[in-house]
């Protein structure tokens, strides 16, 4: 402690000394936070010390013998904490956060408990001891997931919903929701990557205008067409967009994630691993800089649909953008996802579902023979008109009929291709 | 012997009793008391007497309708000696700012034409931290005006004085030193701040904030070489023209002449009437001669020119001056 000008001067609380360049002069700053390091622990009960495992209806970490129940995590929403894309960043972003462990030894019963690759939570078959931190601390370590979406849908609950979902579609084998043999949901947090970003957009391109002109024709006749006048205009676009999500995982396929990607990420909570005891969580394998390719993509490809939008045209040529991409931010955050899959007719499908909202998706199988019926409901009646038509050629109603039987054969071409797409996707990974 | 102006109150150690005084200019030097103490640095004169009137007979020379006397000035330089105080101190204190870091973050341009081209865009940004701390610094000699109205600065090459260099004029301080240490303690003040910024390596520095104690004060009497001249404008009125005697740098007004502008506004205006006259009356004989209709042309518009034209004399001395006084 100095005295000055006769007064006691101390430094805050907190603070450490920092190397000065002046002699003479000496300097205090904040001392640098810590990363918490914690080893492998057993989440305890801490009034009757029997495992505590996260409640998603009490949305937080309780006890299922007595009753209790640890402090709320705190809501902090779209205001989690975000990072820069610093060299330090991108950098720690390409490698894994710690190290793979192969096998933990039970903190609470002793017991080896072989790990899969890429947790952050597990628990102990034999005493269902639910263990969280339990990646090894690498020296260089990767980026830390800093918030979280907490479960809010039971499984029993997603069991329902599935079940409902597998009953509804008509290309789909009947009775599908009462035969098909759904796995134990597992609730996962599964690694995303969110960005956000402000984009400017500057745009220029030939807008067409169409207008009616009359003219005539070589016999004379008074005639009226459609022609477009094209004009170079030019404008500016701004975005703001916000928590563009990209799975920061592979294992999981990313079309069926990308249909229950509808997460409100006002529920995001600081990252606690004391909410993961007893649910599984997956560390990222998709680094930083890869992700952030996708999210960058997802991005400008927003921009030049919001140009194109701004040019008041669907008549557009020669189009030309740049986009600027201002106070671009990401956070490394943990999704709440129960993966399952069940078996039908000797075939193995996967279902996921969003464990926020309850939205679910997944592969169906697919009756083809029902498809392929549609498919020759929706060409038959084209087909057939035309064959009736051709004999009536000889008369003049002919051509009309062919008219009628083209169209309706277009009519139907489309259908098949669309219906056909669905059943693709249906059973699509 | 110590002499006085009794129009500035700047005294002298001079033997000038009845010259001009080379602060002012306006007033006539008259015995004074006072003056004692000796100076005990002084910077060496960079500058001749020679090399000094000719900068003042080119700033004299650079203007239009320069007042009669401005040519006058090179005849009429001093060499003056001008104070100053140095003043040595330590401080003990304590500070507290934002230190502002540079750092660089990644971003990118995306361009599209037909396709997607992405270029690498390097930002910098400032990572603002706090810091305080605890300073206990010693500075030697700085800089304090010696006089009521005088320049900041800092001044490096001083010897010890010697009466060899005094030369005719000494000009003596009019503030003492427990009236300028305030003043000390502000330029103190700068310095520690200065320093303090310095030793956190920031690249950036706000809301600095610092409470500081300084004592030990040792001061010293610096003179500092000066050159003096002095012209009378048209209404009689003297101005001192300074050159610093290190650098040459020339400062003080340079007044134009209104009369001298006035003068040559008459000249301009009477040309234009006579032209206009003239012009005129060939006009009328045109009426009979149509050739000389043109010589008439070309007189009035020779008198119009010569009306404007006779605007900038009568104008120019006034907004020049009113420059100057600024």
């Amino acid at each position: 402690m100095a005295v000055v000008n006769g007064l006691n001067w101390s430094p805050p609380d907190g603070w450490i000394q920092l190397e000065s360049a002046l002699e003479g002069v000496e300097i205090w700053g904040p001392a640098p936070v810590e990363e918490d390091v914690e080893g492998p622990k057993t989440t305890r009960c801490r009034s009757c010390g029997a495992a505590a495992r996260f409640d998603v209806n009490a949305g937080r970490l309780a006890c299922p013998f007595c009753g209790w129940q640890d402090a709320a995590a705190e809501v902090v929403g779209r205001s989690a904490e975000a990072g820069e894309f610093t060299q330090a960043s991108l950098a720690a972003g390409k490698q894994g956060f710690g190290v793979d462990r192969r096998e933990l030894s039970c903190e609470q019963c002793g017991a080896a408990i072989a790990l899969d690759e890429g947790v952050l939570s597990a628990s102990c078959p034999f005493c269902a001891s639910n263990q969280i931190n339990v990646r090894e601390q690498a020296e260089a370590s990767g980026l830390r997931p800093t918030a979280l979406v907490r479960f809010s849908v039971l499984p029993k609950d997603i069991s329902t919903a599935v079940k409902t979902w597998l009953g509804t579609g008509w290309f789909h084998p009947g009775g599908l929701g009462s035969v098909a043999s759904v796995d134990r949901f597992m609730g996962i947090y599964l690694p995303y990557w969110t960005f956000s970003a402000k984009l400017d957009s500057d745009w220029k391109a030939e807008v067409g205008t169409s207008r009616t002109e009359s003219y005539r024709d070589s016999d004379g006749n008074h005639r009226t067409r459609t022609v477009i006048d094209w004009n170079w205009r030019s404008g500016h676009v701004h975005l703001d967009l916000r928590d563009t999500l990209i799975p920061g995982t592979t294992k999981v396929s990313e079309t069926l994630l990308g249909r229950i990607a509808a997460f409100e990420m006002g529920d995001l909570v600081t990252y606690d691993a004391g909410l993961l005891a007893g649910w599984g969580a997956q560390t990222y394998d998709r680094s930083l800089p890869d992700a952030w390719e996708m999210g960058r993509h997802a991005m400008r490809e927003r921009a030049r649909s919001a140009c194109h939008s701004d040019t008041g045209s669907s008549h557009v040529r020669s189009f030309s953008m740049t986009a600027d991409l201002d106070d671009e931010s990401w956070r490394h955050v943990l999704l709440p996802v129960y993966v399952s899959a069940y078996r039908f007719a000797d075939r193995t499908f996967v279902v996921v579902a969003n464990g926020q909202t309850g939205e679910v998706a997944g592969q169906k199988p697919v009756a083809w023979w029902k498809v392929w019926t549609a498919i020759a409901a929706m060409l038959s009646p084209g087909i057939i008109t035309g064959l009736i038509g051709i004999p009536l050629l000889l008369f003049a109603v002919g051509i009309f009929v062919l008219i009628v039987a083209l169209i309706m054969l277009i009519a139907g071409v489309i259908g098949s291709i669309w219906v056909y797409n669905q059943a693709v996707q249906s059973e699509a990974l | 012997m110590t002499v006085g102006c009794d129009t500035c109150d700047a005294r002298f150690r001079a033997d000038g009793i009845g010259a001009v005084c080379p602060a002012c200019g306006q007033g006539a030097l008259a015995g004074a008391e006072g003056g004692d103490g000796e100076p005990e640095l002084a910077i060496a004169y960079a500058t001749t007497a020679k090399g000094v009137s000719k900068s003042l007979a080119d700033y004299a020379g650079g203007i239009w309708f320069p007042t009669a006397d401005l040519s006058e000035i090179p005849g009429r330089v001093v060499q003056v000696w001008w104070p100053r105080w140095l003043v040595d101190a330590a401080i003990d204190g304590t500070w507290e700012a934002q230190a502002g870091f540079d750092y660089e973050v990644a971003s990118t341009q995306e361009v599209y034409s037909g396709g997607w081209t992405t270029r690498e865009v390097t930002d910098t940004r400032i990572r603002w931290e706090p810091r305080a701390g605890r300073a206990a610094l010693a500075y030697d000699n700085i800089s304090v005006p010696a006089l009521a109205i005088q320049d900041g600065g800092q001044f490096s090459g001083s010897k010890p004085w010697s009466e060899a260099q005094a030369g005719p004029w000494i000009r003596l301080p009019d503030r003492s030193q427990v009236e300028q240490w305030p003043t000390a303690v502000q330029a103190l003040r700068s310095r520690v701040s200065a320093d303090c910024i310095r030793a956190c390596s920031a690249d950036h520095i706000r809301d600095f904030y610092l409470e500081m104690s300084a004592d030990q004060a040792d001061w010293t009497w610096l003179l500092t070489p000066m050159w003096a001249s002095w012209y009378t404008d048209d209404d009689g009125v003297r101005h001192v023209i300074r050159v610093d005697g290190v650098s040459g740098e020339v400062s003080g007004p340079r007044l134009a002449s209104k009369r001298k502008g006035r003068v040559w506004a008459g000249i301009l205006f009477s040309a234009a009437a006579i032209s206009a006259a003239v012009g005129l009356f060939i006009g009328l004989i045109g009426i009979v001669l149509w050739p000389l209709l043109v010589v008439a042309a070309v007189l009035l518009v020779l008198a119009l020119v010569l009306a404007c034209v006779a605007i900038w004399p009568a104008v120019h001395p006034g907004r020049w001056n009113k420059g100057q006084s600024a």
